[in-house]
């Protein structure tokens, strides 16, 4: 008699080793699965509340400046190297992984207006209220040295801003004048002016390295070409832009930070309207810089927050603050795309993380997909109401609470005067203007 | 007195001290009270120039030089007539040049041009932002091949080593010497694929080569016969010999520099003691001498070898003919700077060469001095020069103890002779040729026409012929191109009417690349939802009411249109889920119902049901009176019915319901609530239909409903970074590199 009996290969369903994963088989006939947007739906609801549950952005300060901060910057080849000015006149040079103060020393009488290293990292600038551009060595002294200027150039203007080129040993500043340097000399190269204003900052253009911007307190933005032919074009806002930064990625956009609380994305070949106008702040923004992807910035406001902005979109989809942190005077981006870091009026220097519930270190392979898979169902899910809801739930301080809800209530009240008027005016003649054509006043040829 | 002054003057001029002057002549000055406007003059240099400083320098003080105060001087001369003419034509025809524009209208005009420039230029970046910003998952840093700086990388590697004092204190003294890496052009635009393979294919063959030629080498240096390296060593002297030859003909002057070469080689080695008898090794000589006889010949040899040079320095300053035979009998001493002569005795080749050599181009020289002589006359007057030079060279007897540098003289221009030479004779072909070259051409490209694969390619010696046959092709191509557009033109005409002129302007002014969103997922441009900790739903219910009341006053409608209703179609939102209820179900239902309930009276209770239902939903009125507050409060003590009045907040008598005039149908409202509030309210932003987004909320992503491969795609992050990788901004190289 035969006996007919099940058999299995164990190579089938069992693992080769313990570490292995199991062995499913799944037989993927969607018909067989009626639930799968369901499930998909809790799993990106968890997801979203795990993200929220992780949302620890702030990663620690660092303290040591004796006068707020004004002004700080990047080392482009170290990402563990800050450099960070005061308002006493004092620099000091930071350790970030060990959140240490390497080097301080006061580098000029009054406030210290910019730092900016030079683009191979060896050496640093500062300018300062007091008219002089001193370089310094980035290797700190030896035991026994001063700490001295490698060269101190005294300007006959002066000096409120900094601006590196990207390769070449050449710099830009701006104050009365908008003036570029070579490195090596101790005269500006090249000076440009259009118009009598002062101007308060300014910055090169990082992919193209000829074009230059800067803000001017007649409320304009001035382009320039270094190469020969001086001023390009000027646009003038309706209030004052304190703050330009070019897009690293994308050569012909950059972003003013506007005392209107808003920050506005320019396309420099059409400067007529802005290409987007990001709202949510509720004080002047004195701060922005690009994230290296060119895909976000970072602002920093007079209402001490940071928010960070998506460049296509007009709100912002982060916002930092904590209880002692006051108006915030610098913020950059480190070069890795990870870490936010801000200067403040209150002497501290902070370090946050890009993405607030990001986990740092090395991930595991499977770690890292099931991150990238709860990403992706985030995003799938983005707009079903609970996990937009739990997604863009923000807790903020009061001030800016209240500060905003007045600020609603004030453009609530202009848009309802607005309609009111078309409603009772003749059909036409009172047309609907859309927010990007209401800020810029002129362009300027 | 006046006299005295003079003198004096006299004196500071002859002292020419300019400063003690300048300061005399300022004293005298004031002395006149009026006020003396003098010429500036810059001390110190700056970049910035006023243009008050500007002075017409050229004239002094009497004004600018004029031309014709100079031509004046040159009439009298016939020969120089021209000129003056010549100035005075030009002086007829210039005009006055407009005046400039004012300052800010020309830079206006600067600025804008500049501004257009740059404009374009950036314009260029066009195609790879929209690439970037469309791209689903782009990892930065953009350039993948990260290339590790390698003089960074010996830094890095060097930080961690700990130096020895000794180490230091070296350094210290002396500086390390920095290594500068000169990049190539090469390196700086990167290969494609073929060009890198056919690169590394050609450096393998170097290679093997190089290794081939060591090895043989190697084999060589290990034969001792001396036999061998005898024959050896004369193989390589023809070899060098015919080199040399073919530099005469190719390159002279390269060959004469050899030669000078050669010479200098052999002086240095008359300086030197060689071939004396004072060596060590000629002192062993020596001694063996008595008993070996080829020790006796090598001496001898060596002996002959010293005399020989010894005569020639003798000789050496009587006349330059000799010191050219010495060349020809110049022992090729052992010279390392001079690999060409190393090792080589001197044999009769060498003699013989360089004799031939001058032989060669005397006679080349009288020959072409001849030829020339006849067709001078033929060739054009440019050639004037050529020929004064050709007439000196006529009387060679005379000086035919020409130096070496002389010699050079002859050669060019006998080089030039010949190529006017081989001018003249193109010329003359090519006037008889063209005519019959034309229609062979013509021919010729008929045949092109026919069979595009294989193109029969002639020479061409007349540039006109080709211009030619350029123009005719592009008149045909012109004509094709016009006729093709006109057909283009007739159909596209309303189309282009119907569009508006300002869409047209717009395309003129900017590059659009737009293209379709390749992943599409809802996105999200809105505010965060910020609040503060202390607003927790406290009073949910009154802000149900006021929503409540504030929709009920915008929903009043005044008069309802019927026939508006009626014809209104119930708004669908075209999902694509199935709809489960058919008609005809119902209607079984129906029956059954009506069969199992014909006694009831099931209108009545409906009726009930339905006002229970809806009482339960109304919303009720809000008591917000605080008892105590205003008056007294406590067990027993009545709230005023005034204050009651006053501080509730009353619900609206009738809220509108989904089943008011729908006879015996109780919608429950409420029920769905726990699913609405997870459902999406309208289409979110780039979905344009409800079936899109229910599409792409349907599809599963996840690794339970997908192959691995699938959800490995579908779960890609739209940014990635490489960890502690600094990303720098977009260098202008990407727009250079090709294959990317």
């Amino acid at each position: 008699m035969k006996v007919k009996v099940i058999s299995r290969n164990p190579d089938d369903y069992l693992r080769e080793t313990k570490h292995d994963i199991h062995k499913v088989p799944r037989n993927y006939d969607p018909g067989l699965h009626p639930f799968e947007a369901a499930r998909e739906y809790t799993r990106a609801l968890n997801a979203v509340k795990l993200e929220k549950v992780f949302a620890k952005p702030f990663v620690g300060n660092l303290d040591g400046h004796r006068d707020g901060v004004s002004c700080i910057s990047n080392h482009p080849k170290r990402l563990s190297v800050l450099i960070s000015g005061a308002y006493d006149g004092e620099v000091r040079v930071w350790d970030l992984p060990q959140k240490l103060c390497l080097r301080s020393f006061v580098a000029h009488e009054g406030v210290v207006r910019g730092v900016i290293y030079n683009p191979a990292g060896n050496h640093f600038l500062t300018l300062g209220d007091d008219k002089t551009i001193k370089t310094w060595k980035t290797a700190a002294p030896q035991f026994g040295e001063e700490e001295e200027p490698v060269n101190t150039v005294i300007s006959k203007t002066v000096l409120t801003g900094i601006s590196h080129h990207v390769k070449d040993p050449v710099f830009a500043t701006c104050g009365e004048i908008c003036q570029v340097w070579e490195e090596t000399r101790n005269e500006p190269v090249r000076t440009f002016e259009w118009g009598v204003d002062s101007l308060h900052d300014i910055a090169f253009n990082p992919v193209e390295p000829n074009l230059l911007a800067s803000c001017a307190s007649d409320r304009s933005i001035i382009l320039y070409d270094t190469r020969d032919s001086g001023p390009l074009r000027k646009v003038v806002l309706k209030l004052r832009t304190n703050k330009i930064c070019w897009n690293p990625m994308e050569a012909f956009i950059f972003t003013a930070a506007n005392e209107d609380y808003n920050l506005y994305t320019f396309d420099t070949r059409n400067l007529k309207k802005p290409a987007n106008v990001h709202m949510d702040h509720i004080g002047a923004v004195t701060y922005v810089d690009y994230a290296p992807t060119g895909r976000e910035f970072v602002s920093g406001s007079y209402d001490k927050t940071i928010r960070i902005f998506e460049t296509s979109k007009g709100h912002s989809r982060e916002v930092y603050h904590t209880k002692r942190m006051q108006r915030i005077t610098c913020v950059q981006w480190s070069l890795d795309n990870k870490y936010i870091l801000n200067g403040s009026d209150e002497m501290n220097i902070r370090i946050w993380k890009a993405r607030a519930s990001e986990k740092l270190g090395p991930l595991k392979p499977r770690e890292k997909a099931a991150l990238n898979y709860s990403e992706a169902l985030k995003e799938k899910y983005a707009a079903h109401p609970k996990i937009r809801r739990i997604a863009r739930h923000r807790h903020v301080p009061k001030h800016v609470y209240n500060a905003q809800k007045e600020l609603r209530t004030i453009r609530d009240k202009g848009k309802r005067k607005d309609a009111n008027r078309r409603a009772h005016s003749k059909p036409g003649e009172v047309p609907h203007q859309p927010e990007r054509e209401k800020h810029v006043l002129k362009e300027d040829q | 007195m006046e006299s005295d002054t003079s003198e004096n003057y006299e004196d500071f001029y002859t002292e020419d001290d300019a400063q003690k002057h300048e300061k005399l002549v300022d004293k005298v000055l004031s002395l006149n009270k009026t006020q003396h406007i003098r010429k500036p003059s810059r001390t110190e240099p700056t970049l910035q120039i006023s243009e008050f400083n500007l002075v017409k320098s050229s004239g002094g003080d009497k004004g600018s030089v004029e031309i014709n105060d100079l031509t004046k001087s040159l009439r009298n001369r016939k020969s120089r007539l021209r000129i003056s003419e010549n100035v005075k034509r030009a002086h007829k025809a210039s005009h006055t040049l407009p005046k400039p524009l004012e300052k800010p209208q020309a830079n206006k005009i600067r600025r804008t041009v500049a501004y257009e420039k740059t404009r374009l230029e950036l314009d260029r970046w066009e195609a790879t932002v929209t690439a970037n910003r469309v791209s689903t998952n782009l990892s930065f840093p953009l350039n993948d091949d990260v290339k590790m700086d390698q003089k960074e990388s010996e830094n890095f590697a060097s930080m961690w080593r700990v130096k020895s004092k000794l180490a230091e204190e070296l350094e210290k003294h002396e500086p390390t010497v920095e290594e500068y890496h000169i990049s190539l052009e090469q390196e700086e635009f990167p290969l494609t694929m073929k060009e890198m393979l056919a690169r590394r294919k050609e450096a393998a063959k170097l290679r093997a080569y190089q290794g081939y030629k060591e090895a043989k080498a190697r084999r060589q240096n290990k034969i001792k016969s001396k036999k061998y390296h005898r024959i050896q060593k004369r193989e390589k002297i023809k070899k060098k010999l015919k080199e040399f030859e073919q530099l005469q003909k190719t390159n002279p002057e390269e060959a004469l520099k050899k030669l000078e070469e050669i010479e200098k080689s052999r002086i240095e080695e008359r300086f030197s003691l060689r071939h004396k008898s004072t060596g060590k090794w000629a002192r062993n000589q020596q001694i063996r001498a008595k008993y070996d006889k080829e020790s006796r010949q090598n001496l001898a040899q060596q002996l002959t070898l010293s005399r020989d040079l010894t005569q020639k320095s003798k000789t050496n300053g009587s006349s330059s003919e000799e010191e050219d035979e010495d060349v020809e009998k110049a022992p090729m001493g052992i010279d390392e700077t001079n690999p060409w002569v190393n090792g080589v005795k001197p044999g009769k080749e060498v003699a013989d060469f360089i004799s031939g050599y001058r032989k060669y181009w005397l006679e080349q020289n009288k020959t072409a001095q001849k030829s020339d002589v006849e067709k001078t006359e033929d060739v054009l007057e440019n050639s004037e020069n050529i020929d004064s030079n050709l007439i000196k060279l006529d009387q060679p007897e005379s000086n035919k103890n020409v130096l070496l540098k002389k010699k050079k003289q002859k050669i060019v221009t006998s080089d030039l002779n010949f190529d006017v030479e081989e001018t003249v004779e193109k010329l003359e072909k090519v006037k008889k040729v063209p005519q019959k070259k034309k229609k062979q051409k013509r021919n010729e490209q008929m045949n092109n026409s026919k069979s595009t694969s294989e193109w029969e390619v002639s020479l061409v010696e007349n540039g006109e012929a080709v211009e030619d046959m350029f123009n005719r092709t592009e008149n045909k191509l012109k004509k094709k191109m016009l006729r093709n557009v006109k057909q283009l033109k007739k159909k596209l005409v309303p189309k282009t009417l119907a569009k508006p002129q300002r869409e047209v302007a717009k395309d003129k002014v900017k590059v659009d690349l737009s293209l379709p969103i390749q992943k599409k997922t809802p996105q999200i441009d809105e505010a965060l939802i910020e609040n503060i900790d202390a607003e927790i739903r406290s009073n949910e219910e009154l802000s149900n009411l006021k929503t409540i009341l504030s929709s009920q006053t915008k929903q009043r409608p005044c008069d309802i249109d019927p026939e508006k209703y009626l014809k209104i179609n119930p708004t669908n939102l075209a999902t694509g889920i199935p709809n489960i209820v058919t008609n005809e179900e119902v209607d079984d239902q129906r029956a059954v119902i009506s069969e199992a309930f014909e006694d009831d009276d099931i209108v009545e209770e409906f009726n009930k049901d339905k006002s229970n239902e809806s009482d339960k939903d109304k919303p009720k009125n809000i008591n917000l009176t605080l008892p105590g507050w205003g008056s007294w409060g406590g067990t027993g003590i009545k709230v005023n019915k005034r204050k009651k009045r006053r501080f509730t907040m009353k619900a609206p008598k009738k809220i509108p319901r989904k089943d008011d005039n729908k006879g015996f149908l109780i919608i429950n409202e409420s029920a769905q609530n726990k699913v609405k509030e997870h459902m999406v309210s309208e289409v979110p932003f780039p979905f344009k239909t409800v079936k899109d987004f229910e599409a792409s909320v349907r599809a599963p992503i996840s690794n339970t409903f997908m192959p691995e491969t699938a959800y490995k795609k579908l779960i890609k992050p739209a940014v990635t970074t490489k960890m502690g990788t600094i990303i720098e901004p977009m260098s202008k190289d990407l727009l250079l590199n090709k294959n990317s």
